[in-house]
Formats: structure tokens, sequence, C-alpha cells
């Protein structure tokens, strides 16, 4: 018992003072990065990397006190060799030592991507600090610095702003949500193509697309500084590590469609027997499959869309509420899902991309043929007959059955 | 080399009492088995030499039947019930049955008997050979009553003092079930517990113990319930204690206890007669002790923290509930400063990430580490835990206001703290008082895990919290092993253990303990619809004639 219990604090007395706390860090020593951007730095061969480091003391402390409102979060720009050099090469110019666990948003600048990411990309997988849930954007037309330099300004917490835009995307289906996982699931596979949502910067004064992005005067209106905004515009299409081109808003949803990724979006359709006024309907639930099939010795690919959606707005006075008219708004839903998807199809034999995954689906399916097929799926992918069965039913109208107006 | 210095820190820490044999006896000044005389005189001047210095000892000679017999009282003053002295003294002086002229010609020892036997108005009545009996029964609070040309005496037992009276006990209040709670006295605190279980099956075993304080310590059970085995082995345990002193049933605590060394109480206390008798009908053994309201109850296990005996009084669902936060109350206050400080310097992506930003802002500026910052607010809160306690009750206000100042507001605004910190201790304070019997052991275990967390992080926790698994697994109290019935699981006995099933389903004593009489109660004694016709409603077809 006095033998153990000595050896006991034997060991314990060693172990605290020869093994203990070499991995402690207070909270206020570490630097929160809540976003990053990777781009290709003016000198050929080096990384830059731009990190947003959330100031925490500006977060917490009662804003408005003396009228300055400092950022939340402070921008950093280091290059290096190799991602990891040019983390440590961070500390030259901030104490913190840079935490990933926080990071959320992984922004790749578009020259980076079309010069490929496999030589960036490993860090982030194989570290145990960044995290495999961070979304995954490329930078259109822009660095991935100036976004991370934009995000930092942002006033309503640097970081998590565009963490819950491609979130509340899910509304409106028109840009894939790309995680580190799945981005990494889609690279490593051998014939299927990576997506990725574009980050698209809007700079103050710039012209946008028409009620793409409304509200662009805050509640200030005028008298509000400049400032610069990101939207979500269109998908990044890669071919194994390269970005190869992108596709709009109309074939991002089409992508979605197939795969059956699309969890709510709005289909405008005009009014059946009126055709000069709309009509708005909503998805609520959306079944995709693809399925491979096999004619004589031809593979051809059916895509099997069934969705399910509300009226929930029409313009005009025309009544929609006939069984004639559901059958026919029906029509026009999947004629609209159709062209989206043919778009995508289209332009994924463009790019020779697999954003489908329609190899997967016929190496699942036909695993001899697939073995002739893998070493040329480049040649076969944009040669592959795809059929398309689109399936809309409309299942409610609404509070009410006759569109406001006199009868 | 290491073991060297093993051996060394082994002499230095357990640097052993040479042992002494173990004299008290010889030490105190008792008068050995001296025989007492049958002349008064000899006696008399025998106890004033003994009880020299003794001023509150009362001898008095008077004589007894007109002065036939020569008598002899002794007695503690403040002991003994004065009327009842009276009484006696004025039976034994104007006795006139000695003057009759039988009696006259009666031998002194004739007149002892007849005195003993026919004349002494009291209860309990002792005859003793000598000196030292005597002196223990006046001790006790007996009044010794010797006859000249005898070589006796007789003790006669009128204890009567000052004591406190049964009240609501301050550590374990309810708000529904008996508020009586023991008090300082044995015989008060038997009483309470016969009234709860009546009969002869409810033992009481009387041990002094203590050479100095020869306290009277009581062991009870009930036969038939209690296990024999278990019943032994206290008594075992209880007899063969020497020691000085008993001023409390904490003293035996210790040597009764299977682990000492153990932070884990392996005997449990109570001030509550309702308890015990609960305990007792479980199969558990008590042992109540001459001045010390609280009784102890083994064997004691980890479940019996979270068994609070209002649990018992109450409806089982909200039983279970209080036993659920309880637990989880147990985990807050052993875990919750470890695991913080683990999580904000190890593990900070396990923090949401607003949190995390809030937290790392508020311990901005702040100049001390987590793990210290823990550290000095978790010792405050036990100093001033401690002052509360010690302090006076008219200055505890003025202690109440400085507290609140060093543990809270201030604290923060001086920027010695984080708002968070003071969440986390305060949580852990009051989150201790949830459970009293472990209380102790928690205030204690907090500390080592902290720095366990604080040097390894949740690793390190989790380490300390095995180690203390294993232990608590290896422990037993009196042969039961102190973590059933969760390991080794008994799961029929897990219906009073996370929640309190409803009475009428605890049809059985819990088995670990008690293995002769399991059957408590018989089943199926909810209410049921009766199976026949309703006899509340009148029928409207069968009316019987009478009816109308």
């Amino acid at each position: 018992m006095k033998k153990q219990l000595s050896l006991l604090l034997c060991a314990a007395i060693i172990l605290i003072v020869t093994a203990g706390c070499w991995d402690y860090r207070e909270l206020e020593q570490r630097g929160l990065v809540c976003c990053l951007g990777l781009d290709r730095a003016a000198e050929p061969g080096k990384i830059k990397m731009t990190v947003s480091v959330i100031r925490p003391g500006e977060v917490s402390s009662d804003t408005g006190a003396g009228g300055v409102v400092r950022s939340k979060a402070a921008y950093y720009t280091a290059t290096g060799d190799t991602v990891f050099e040019t983390t440590r090469n961070f500390l030259m110019q901030s104490s913190r030592r840079l935490f990933w666990g926080h990071n959320r948003n992984l922004i790749i600048g578009e020259a980076m991507a079309r010069e490929g990411v496999f030589n960036v990309i490993d860090r982030f997988v194989r570290g145990v600090e960044p995290r495999l849930r961070s979304w995954v954007f490329v930078a259109g037309g822009t660095e991935a610095k100036e976004i991370v330099e934009t995000v930092s300004k942002m006033e309503d917490g640097p970081g998590a702003e565009l963490d819950a835009l491609i979130k509340s995307s899910t509304s409106l289906s028109v840009v894939p949500q790309v995680d580190l996982k799945l981005f990494i699931e889609r690279l490593n596979s051998k014939t299927a193509a990576a997506v990725v949502p574009r980050l698209e910067l809007i700079r103050a004064g710039e012209k946008t697309d028409a009620g793409d992005y409304p509200g662009t005067s805050g509640p200030a209106g005028a008298a509000e500084p400049k400032r610069q905004r990101l939207k979500l515009s269109g998908t990044a299409v890669f071919k194994g590590d390269r970005l190869v081109g992108w596709l709009n808003k109309a074939e991002s949803r089409g992508l979605l469609w197939a795969l059956g990724k699309a969890q709510s979006s709005i289909v405008v359709v005009k009014c059946p027997g009126d055709e000069s006024s709309l009509a708005s309907l909503e998805l609520l639930e959306l079944i995709s499959k693809i399925k491979p099939e096999k004619r004589g010795n031809r593979i051809v690919i059916t895509v099997e869309v069934q969705t399910e959606s509300n009226l929930v707005e029409q313009q005009g006075t025309a009544d929609l509420a006939t069984p004639e008219a559901l059958r026919s708004l029906e029509r026009r839903h999947a004629t609209v899902v159709k062209n989206e998807i043919h778009a995508t199809v289209k332009k994924a034999r463009e790019y020779n991309a697999d954003i489908f995954g329609f190899g997967e689906a016929i190496e699942r399916k036909f695993p001899q043929e697939w073995k002739e097929l893998e070493s040329r799926w480049d040649e076969a992918f944009p040669e592959l007959e795809i059929e398309l069965k689109v399936k809309s039913r409309i299942l409610r109208v609404g509070r009410i059955t006759r569109p406001v107006g006199p009868r | 080399m290491l073991s060297k210095f093993v051996r060394w820190l082994q002499r230095r820490l357990f640097k052993q009492v040479p042992e002494e044999p173990f004299n008290l006896a010889e030490k105190a000044t008792k008068p050995g088995r001296l025989k007492i005389s049958s002349n008064l005189n000899n006696n008399l001047a025998r106890l004033q030499e003994l009880y020299y210095r003794c001023d509150d000892t009362v001898m008095r000679r008077f004589e007894i039947g007109s002065g036939r017999l020569g008598g002899l009282i002794v007695y503690l003053e403040g002991f003994v019930d004065q009327d009842r002295v009276s009484e006696i003294m004025d039976g034994l002086m104007l006795l006139s049955r000695l003057t009759d002229p039988q009696c006259s010609k009666m031998k002194a020892e004739q007149s002892f008997d007849l005195i003993v036997n026919q004349c002494l108005v009291a209860g309990e009545t002792n005859l003793v050979e000598n000196l030292q009996q005597v002196t223990q029964g006046v001790f006790r609070g007996e009044l010794a009553l010797f006859i000249n040309g005898v070589a006796r005496a007789v003790l006669i037992d009128l204890k009567g003092y000052e004591h406190r009276n049964v009240s609501i006990p301050e550590t374990e209040v309810v708000i529904r079930g008996p508020r009586e709670g023991f008090i300082e006295e044995l015989v008060t605190n038997l009483i309470l517990l016969r009234r709860r279980i009546k009969g002869p099956q409810l033992k009481v075993e009387k041990i002094f113990l203590g050479e100095q304080s020869a306290t009277a310590v009581a062991i009870t059970y009930v036969k038939g319930i209690a296990d024999d085995k278990i019943v032994e082995e206290v008594r075992r345990r209880l007899k063969r204690i020497k020691i000085d002193a008993v001023l409390d049933s904490g003293y035996l605590e210790e040597y009764i206890e299977d682990a000492p060394y153990s932070p884990f109480p392996t005997v449990g206390n109570t001030e509550k007669p309702d308890v015990v008798a609960a305990k007792l009908l479980e199969g558990r053994v008590g042992i109540l002790v001459d001045g010390s309201p609280f009784a102890l109850t083994v064997p004691h296990l980890l479940v019996e923290a979270f068994q609070v005996s209002e649990d018992y009084y109450s409806r089982p669902f909200y039983a279970s509930m209080t036993r659920l936060i309880r637990i989880v109350a147990f985990m807050i206050t052993l875990l919750l400063p470890a695991i913080y400080v683990a999580v904000q310097a190890y593990h900070p992506e396990m923090i949401p990430t607003i949190l995390v930003v809030r937290m790392a802002g508020a311990r901005e500026g702040i100049p001390f580490p987590a793990l210290l910052e823990a550290f000095l607010m978790l010792a405050i809160y036990e100093l001033l835990k401690e002052a509360g306690l010690r302090m006076p009750r008219a200055v505890g206000q003025a202690v109440a206001i400085v507290g609140t100042l060093v543990l809270g507001e201030a604290a923060i605004r001086s920027g010695i703290v984080t708002p968070a910190m003071v969440i986390v201790v305060a949580l852990t304070g009051i989150t201790g008082f949830v459970i009293p019997p472990e209380s102790e052991s928690i205030a204690v275990l907090k500390f080592p895990l902290l720095f366990a967390g604080s040097f390894l992080g949740l690793f390190g926790v989790m380490l300390l919290v095995f180690v203390l698994v294993a232990h608590a697994v290896s422990l037993r109290s009196c042969g039961v092993p102190y973590t059933s019935p969760l390991a080794p699981a008994a799961y029929g006995e897990w219906k009073d253990v996370f929640i309190r099933a409803p009475w009428p389903l605890l049809q059985r004593r819990p088995g670990v303990i008690d293995r002769q009489n399991l059957r408590r109660q018989p089943a199926e004694q909810t209410p049921q619809p009766s199976k026949g016709k309703s006899s509340r409603l009148p029928e409207k077809n069968e009316g019987s004639p009478d009816e109308f």
C-alpha cells in the first residue's frame, strides 16, 4: 500500500514536471482563423495565403463605445513555398499562433484553381486542426486575398457571414454546398469531377445583375461608406484538380436537380391560359435517381427526377386551381427542370468533366463493363447517352384557390 | 537509483511511530479491582481518596431506619435526577419496616437485600462488589448506595440531566417527510428509532468505547433482515477499537472504514431517524453514539449519495427527476472546472465559434493563465465557505457581502478573472451542495482533476476519472462492493438508482446487502378497478327490491 502510494506520487510528479502542459496555450494566445484564401504568389511556385483572424476583443467589447467601429477581424498575407511553411510565416507579422479549428471558409483563388489544387490541399486534410467541415469556394475573377479582406471587414461576425450565406443558399438551390470533405472525396475519385461554388466580389458602385442583389443600399442609405460585398454566383467545375470552367445559375441548378441535392427552389413558369403573367412554384420534395442501363452493348444513363411543389404565387387572374391548369403547370415545371439539366449536361460534355458522377454509377451497377470503360472514360463521357425522365407534381395551391381580383 | 529514492521517500513520508504498549488503563487513576469493604468508613475513605478533587461528587452518610444502619450514597451532582434522589433518601431514612422488631434482628446483609428488593423505587438497579464498578456507575449517572456491614453496593439508575430537545436537523432539510432529528442523547435517539421499527426484531447492542470517555455505542439492526455476517463484522470492528475518547461518531467512522485513505466515504452518516430506519430495513447496520446526533450506517454504497429520504416520500416522477439532477450535479461539480480549463487551453475547437471568440475576448488582459484563475477562484470559494461556516452569525452579512464582491462583478471588473470563470466556479459551488454525502470527497477531488485537465487536457481528465472509477470499483464497504448495484451490475435494482420507481414496484430489498429476506412487500398492490359491477353506481336493471 505504502509502496504503491509512493510510486504513484513519484509517477505523478515525474509526469507533471517532465511531460505536462507542453501544448497548453491560452485562448488569447491563439489567432482564431475564420477565413482563409489561397493564391499564387507573384514569384513563380510560391503560395500566397491570406487569413482573416478574429479580434476577440473587438467582438466581445460593447460596440459603439467612443463611436469608433473597428473591424472585428484583421487580415494578414504571407507567402511561402508550402502551405505549412506559409502558416508559420504568419508569426513574423502576428504574435498569435494561428488556430485553424474554427476556420469555416477555404477560398481558392481562380488562378490557383486553374493551376491545380493538389499541391495546397494536402495540409488541410492531413493536419489535425483544420476542419473537414469548412466550406470550399473558388474566387471568381479575383484573387482569394481580396475576398478574405472583404470578409474581414464584414460587421457581424467575420466568417460567420459567409457560412450563413452558403447555408441559406439551400432555400434557393442555385449553388452546390461543398465542404472540404466532399471536395476531397471528388478529388480522390478517378472519374468524378469536383464542383465548388463560385464566390464573386461586387465592388461598391459596380453594376450588378438586376435583381440579383437587391438592397445594396443598407439602412443608412447613401451615407454609408462604400463597401464591397460578396455574392454566390454559379459553380466552378474542376477536371482533376484544375478549374476548367463555370456553370451559370441555371446550369448549377440543373446539376442539383440531377443529383437530388436541391432542397428548396423557386421555379417561375408562365401561367397556363394567361401567357403574359407568371406563377412561382416552390420545390418541396425532390427525388433523383441516376440509373445506368444496358441497351445492346451500349450503356445509357437514365436520370429520373421527381419533384413535388406548391403553387405559392401567381400573377394575373387566370384560374390555376383547376385540374387542367395544374396539369399544365406540372408539365411546364418539368420542362424547366429538363431544360436546366440538359444545359448542365451540355456544359459537362463541353468541359469533359463528370460532375454528375455517372462513372461511379456505372461502376456500381456494371463493374465488368466499367473495367473496360474506365481507361477510356475521357473519350466515352462526352459520347454517353443520357435520357431524362422528369415527373413534376403540384400538391397545394395555398390559402386561396382563386387569384386576387374581381370575379 | 529510483528504488532507493522510493525507499527514502517511504521512510520520510511514512515514518512509523514506535508502537507503545497501549495501556491507558494504568495511566488513568482508576481504582483497580478493589473489593468493597464491609466497613462503611473504609469505603468512604477509599472513595474520598479516589475522587480527590472531584468536587462535583456527592458523598453523603446517613442513617437508615432510625439509626439502625449506616448508609452512604455517592452520585455526581447534576448527572442524576435530584428529585428522585430525595425520593429514595426519603424512603430510606424514614424506613419504618427496619424498625420492626422482626427486622431489627436482621443482619446487615439481610437488611441490604430487603432494601434492594423492596424499598428502592427505581427502574434499574445493579449489585456490584468492587469500587471500580461503583466508579463506572457513578460517572455514568447512577447513584451508589453502601450499607455498613455489607461488602456490596447497589447502583441505582437515576440518570437525569439537561439535553437538547428533538429538533429539525440542520444538515438534511426536507420539505416533505419527518422533521425529527437525532440529538446528543443516546436513549432518546434509540427511542426515535424504536418508534419506527416496533418489536424485538430491532436489536440494540450497547458497548462502551473510549478509555477516558466510556461512550455508549449502540449497534442497531433488524434481526432477520440484516445479514448476520455484516452484523458480526461491525461488532468485531467496533470491539477492536482502543481509543482514548469517542466525542462524535466521526471518531468511530475512521476506525471501522474499509478504506480510510480513499476519498470516497464507505461509512454513511445521517441525522434523521427515518433515514436510519429505512437503511436498517434495507439490511444495513446502524451505529448510534452517545453524544453525537449523527448516526453511522454501514455498508455505505456510492449510490446512496444520490438517494435522499425525500425521494421516497414524494411522487416518483418528481423524485426521479431530482435524482437525475443530482447525478448531473455530481458530474458538474466534479468535472466542470477541469473540463473548462482543458477545453479552452487544449481543445478550443470544441467550443462553438461565437462562444470561443467571446471567451478569448474576455481573456484579453487577464494576467493569469486559466489554470491559476480557476485554482484561485476555487480556493477563494472554499475559503469563503469555511469562513461562512465558522464565523459568528452576527458578522455573517459582512462576509457575505465581501464574498460576493470577491467572487463576482468586482473580480471581473478589476480584470483578475473572466466572467466565464466566475460562472464556472459559481456553478461548481452550487452543485457541490446538491449531494451532501459526497460533498467532502468532491471538494478534495476537484483540485487534482483541475490540475490533470490543465496539464494533459481532456486526456488528463479522462485518465484521472478512469483512475477514480477503478478505485471506486475496487472498494468494499463491509464486504459489499462499493459501486454495486452499478458494478457488479444488478439491473433489477436500478429502479432505485437513477430513478425512484413507485413504491409498489420496489418489492425487493437491495440484494447486494440483504440476501436472506428479500421480499419487502407483496406485488400487485396498486388499486385496480374492480372486476365485478361497481358498487357505487346504482344499477338500472338489477335494483334489488330492498331498495324500494
